[in-house]
């Protein structure tokens, strides 16, 4: 087709953005005004990929309009590597690198040079990675990694700043009795996940007690080695000085586990496969939660906390159509963008809560994982109200699942959630920070990058038969757990308790 | 050697005042006829616009009797306009008033009014809540919130570049003719979010009620922007339109754009939207309303809570300025904080090591100033411990000065920080229309380049002024055993 052809057919096709003669005229209703058709598309990671020495993969993505430097370097490593009798290593392990010396540097010099350079520089550890983060204006980006490679490679666990964290941790864990959000987050773990549980394990003072020294060097030794570890930079920077400088860093890092980090894997083109649906819900257990029903904690106070929900779903792959179904259920359910069912009734309509906030862990195992159980996160609505209110808001949420669970939902309703995900697709490579993270992270997690190109026609596809199949396959209300936080009395006797009774049976007081 | 120079020069060369933040930072500033100012930061590329406009007036203009009423009106900007939010307008409009004329003698006699609840039924059925936030994100945009502080208003949109003039609707729409529907739903979610934010926090009721002593009743401070729960729920209708009237003025609001939206488009779209609000009054009577507020009463408390033991120890200062005394204790703060800062080296890990954790904040507002120091105690530490090891901290820093390689950290410091708040487009966008509201967006920049200024002598005089052991307000909170185990 020739190119002046090409744009006769789209002039043919597209609408007018503005009506020519009235352009100064303001329409009467907002849907009367017309648009240049915006869809977004995530930028293209072409160009932005490179590649250490010794593997290790760095995306780059430059933004010279400040003089600041991002530079995030994430490790497959987290709680769920610990093993049993090791709560709480791998964070000790991330904090300590960073807050107890490294290399030429005492736990204070460190401080003092990381201050001087007006820099920051993070260790942070969460279930199933490890984060260091340099942020630093661009002319001290060479001495703040410097620094970053000295806390990765050599961290001192100095011994007097490791007991300061011990004794504040243990601190920490007498006032988490005090904070009923606290005492909800514990609990519900160990009702939906078991006591056993890697998911619901928690720090106590026993585990406290076990972080010496020589504990923190051999996690650190066993695992943070540079398999599956990714790098992203962005900001003012040039991307080969920066690559050539990471890699007088970081290239000669040697793996310390024998299978090196592999490329991200590619998703099939066209629709996927029948043979992907044999995902669990519940992990290797079987059942939605691990001790389902009405559960209690008894606390005085105007305000109760209350928790409903289950396990998460686990799939084996990213482009499960039922992972995309799911995505729009918890939408339509709660989504922070949309008018969702959620918020119409306990928030506008009955004027409940402040807040409801919802969400449905949709992990995916990678192949080699060798135990799925801990994979499952969970799903998991939660909200404050007046204990006076909590059967009643808690009846709302056992209502719009059962709702969920019996009926289609209208094409409009899946309109209109999916026209929400869509529309937050672009805050998650809104900046160059955002855009080299975002692709890291595939190659961290196993996600394939064409899962983004792919990601508005997938939702597009969903039906209401999915929603409703999946819905069906992957909540259980019966199975769920309902915790309540809260003045015990008035917590239980509210509107809506025989409902709640009807599904979970009758609340019981949980014993710590 | 050679290098330490290099470092020493490039140093300097930071932290300078010719290296201030305003090279990165040059917003299209416009003002249009009936008083309303714009400022466009245009960043090509971005797919969404930050878009922020501010009033301002926040809680510190509640009515004495009415803590809350601020917050309530920016909730209630939420109902829609005569045209969002209802499904026939001629049919809501008289039995809006109705309904407004029965609440009020309920509220009045403290008994529902009869013929209430039948008008409620009836409105419920012509009203579409939520229809406002609806028409926003069937058209891609997010993160829509409001945020009542206690000299300004904030309301937030982020939406798709190509669809900029949705957002000059709907605003300019609701600011035209907001109708304040769903009055007392939106006076239980106020409260639900007073109990959520405040009264669920330990700590959190306590600070609140600092603030009471610290300021005293009666000052614009003394209460939380979140309202007092008595007073809200005896708000009326009417009380919302009054506020509205008198503070939602077009030369009390500012408006932010950033993103990739050209100054040029954005001034005629706000001629041809906001040029429609009337302009009530001059600046000049902007300016003469503005009360002089009373001296802080500095009254101490101390009380049990379920949290750490812990102080805090207040100093009346100065208002928010971008120069002088009000920026040498902003950089005290940032002397003080940080892992390298005196609180933590002194009191957290040196030789006093009676913190478990300690910060300094200048927190400086339009009607007055503090500078505050909060200390977390360490274990096995009494609380009275804590204000004498601060008073001997203060000491030190007097007795000894600030180093040089302090002032140097500290400026550094700052301008990296505020570089990172230019980072973030919606951030961005807050800060201008904040700074602006309190004067001119210059300020954030001038702010910097007066703190590269600084010297030891300014931070030794501001604390001989301000931080006197005679002068300040102390809240006591010793963590009370073991609640609800």
């Amino acid at each position: 087709m020739s190119r002046l052809l090409a744009l006769a057919v789209v002039a043919a096709v597209t609408p007018p953005f503005t009506a020519p003669v009235s352009a100064q005229a303001i329409p009467e209703r907002p849907e009367d005004l017309r648009f240049r058709p915006s869809v977004f598309e995530p930028p293209p990671v072409a160009g932005l990929r490179f590649e250490l020495g010794n593997g290790v993969p760095v995306y780059v993505a430059p933004d010279r309009s400040l003089p600041l430097v991002d530079i995030v370097l994430a490790l497959p490593v987290g709680d769920r590597d610990e093993s049993p009798g090791e709560d709480g290593r791998a964070s000790m392990t991330a904090a300590m690198a960073r807050r107890g010396g490294a290399g030429e540097f005492g736990p204070e010099e460190l401080d003092d040079e990381i201050d001087a350079l007006g820099a920051r520089i993070e260790a942070s550890s969460s279930w199933g990675r490890t984060v260091l983060v340099l942020d630093s204006g661009s002319e001290s980006v060479d001495q703040g990694l410097e620094l970053l490679a000295s806390i990765l490679f050599e961290p001192r666990f100095d011994e007097a700043r490791l007991a300061q964290a011990k004794e504040n941790l243990r601190a920490s864990l007498s006032a988490e009795a005090d904070d009923p959000r606290a005492v909800l987050e514990r609990e519900w773990l160990r009702l939906v996940h078991g006591p056993g549980s890697p998911r619901s394990r928690r720090l106590t003072d026993a585990s406290v007690e076990a972080f010496d020294r020589d504990a923190l060097v051999r996690f650190h030794r066993r695992h943070w080695g540079p398999a599956g570890a990714v790098i992203a930079a962005s900001g003012d920077v040039d991307a080969e000085a920066l690559v050539a400088r990471l890699d007088e860093l970081f290239g000669d890092w040697e793996p310390r586990l024998p299978e090196a980090g592999g490329e991200a894997k590619r998703l099939p083109q066209g629709p996927p496969t029948e043979s992907a649906g044999d995902a669990a819900s519940a992990g290797d257990g079987g059942s939605a939660a691990d001790s389902p029903g009405w559960w209690t904690i008894d606390r005085p106070g105007t305000q109760a906390a209350l928790a409903f929900g289950q396990r998460g779903a686990l799939f084996d792959s990213w482009d499960d159509p039922d992972r995309w179904a799911l995505m729009l259920l918890t939408e339509i359910l709660d989504g922070p963008g949309a008018v969702s069912r959620l918020r119409s009734r306990l928030q506008l309509e009955e004027g409940l809560t402040y807040r409801v906030l919802t969400y449905f862990d949709l992990d995916v195992a990678a192949a080699a994982d060798s135990d799925r159980s801990h994979r499952t996160g969970e799903f998991r609505v939660f909200l404050e109200t007046i204990p006076e209110s909590a059967t009643a808001a808690a009846a709302v949420v056992l209502e719009e699942l059962r709702r969920l669970l019996r009926d289609e939902v209208p094409e409009s309703e899946i309109a209109s959630a999916r026209r929400s995900l869509l529309a937050r697709l672009p805050l998650l490579f809104d900046r160059p920070e955002m855009i080299a993270g975002r692709y890291a992270e595939d190659e961290l997690l196993g996600r394939p990058h064409e899962y983004w190109s792919v990601y508005r026609e997938r939702l597009v596809a969903v039906t209401a038969a999915d929603i409703l199949g999946a819905a069906r396959q992957f909540v259980d209300t019966e199975g769920s757990v309902l915790l309540v936080v809260g003045a015990r009395n008035a917590a239980i006797s509210g509107r809506g308790s025989e409902k709640l009774r009807d599904v979970l049976g009758a609340p019981r007081p949980l014993k710590r | 050697m050679k290098s330490t120079v290099l470092a020493a020069i490039l140093l300097a060369a930071v932290s300078s005042p010719a290296a201030s933040a305003s090279p990165f930072l040059e917003p299209t500033r416009f003002t249009l006829d009936n008083g309303m100012t714009f400022l466009i930061v245009e960043r090509p590329g971005r797919p969404l616009v930050a878009a922020v406009w501010a009033v301002r007036g926040g809680s510190a203009s509640d009515p004495p009797g009415r803590r809350g009423l601020a917050h309530v009106v920016e909730h209630l900007l939420y109902a829609g306009s005569r045209t969002i939010g209802t499904r026939d307008w001629e049919e809501e409009a008289p039995l809006l008033r109705r309904w407004e004329r029965l609440y009020e003698q309920s509220v009045r006699r403290g008994a529902a009014a009869s013929g209430l609840e039948r008008v409620e039924q009836r409105l419920a059925a012509l009203q579409r809540p939520g229809a406002y936030a609806g028409v926003y994100t069937r058209a891609g945009a997010l993160g829509i919130d409001a945020f009542t502080r206690h000299d300004s208003t904030a309301f937030q949109t982020l939406l798709p570049k190509e669809k900029i003039e949705l957002w000059f609707w709907m605003e300019s729409d609701r600011l035209l003719e907001p109708v304040f529907r769903g009055f007392r739903r939106e006076l239980a979610v106020v409260e639900q979010e007073r109990r959520q934010r405040i009264d669920s926090s330990p700590a959190g009721t306590w600070f609140d009620l600092f603030d009471a002593a610290y300021w005293g009743a009666g000052h614009p401070y003394a209460h939380s922007p979140g309202g007092e729960r008595l007073e809200v729920a005896r708000l009326l209708p009417a009380d919302a339109r009054s506020h509205f009237e008198a503070t939602y003025r077009p030369d009390r609001l500012v408006a932010v754009l950033v993103g990739d939206v050209s100054p040029a488009r954005a001034r005629e779209l706000a001629k041809r939207y906001f040029g429609r609000l009337k302009g009530a009054g001059s600046r000049r009577a902007a300016a003469a309303e503005k009360p002089a507020a009373p001296e802080p009463a500095l009254g101490s408390l101390e009380g049990l809570c379920a949290c750490r033991s812990q102080v805090e120890i207040r100093y009346p200062t100065v208002p928010f300025a971008a120069a002088g005394d009000a920026v040498a204790l902003d950089v005290l703060a940032g002397l003080l904080n940080s892992r390298s800062g005196r609180l933590y080296r002194e009191l957290v890990t040196g030789e006093e090591r009676v913190a478990f954790a300690a910060s300094a904040e200048h927190v400086s507002r339009e009607f007055g100033g503090y500078f505050a120091v909060r200390i977390e105690a360490g274990e096995g530490v009494h609380l009275p411990e804590l204000t004498p090891a601060w008073d001997r901290l203060l000491e030190r820093v007097l007795a000894g000065g600030a180093r040089d390689s302090e002032l140097k950290r500290v400026r550094r410091q700052l301008l990296t920080d505020s570089w990172r708040q230019f980072e973030q487009d919606a951030g961005l966008a807050h800060r201008l229309a904040a700074a602006e509201a309190l004067g001119g967006w210059r300020q954030l920049t001038r702010w910097l380049d007066a703190a590269a200024d600084v010297s030891a002598d300014d931070l030794k005089r501001v604390i001989e002024r301000y931080l006197r052991p005679a002068d300040r307000a102390v809240l006591s909170l010793t963590r009370s055993g073991s609640a609800g185990r």
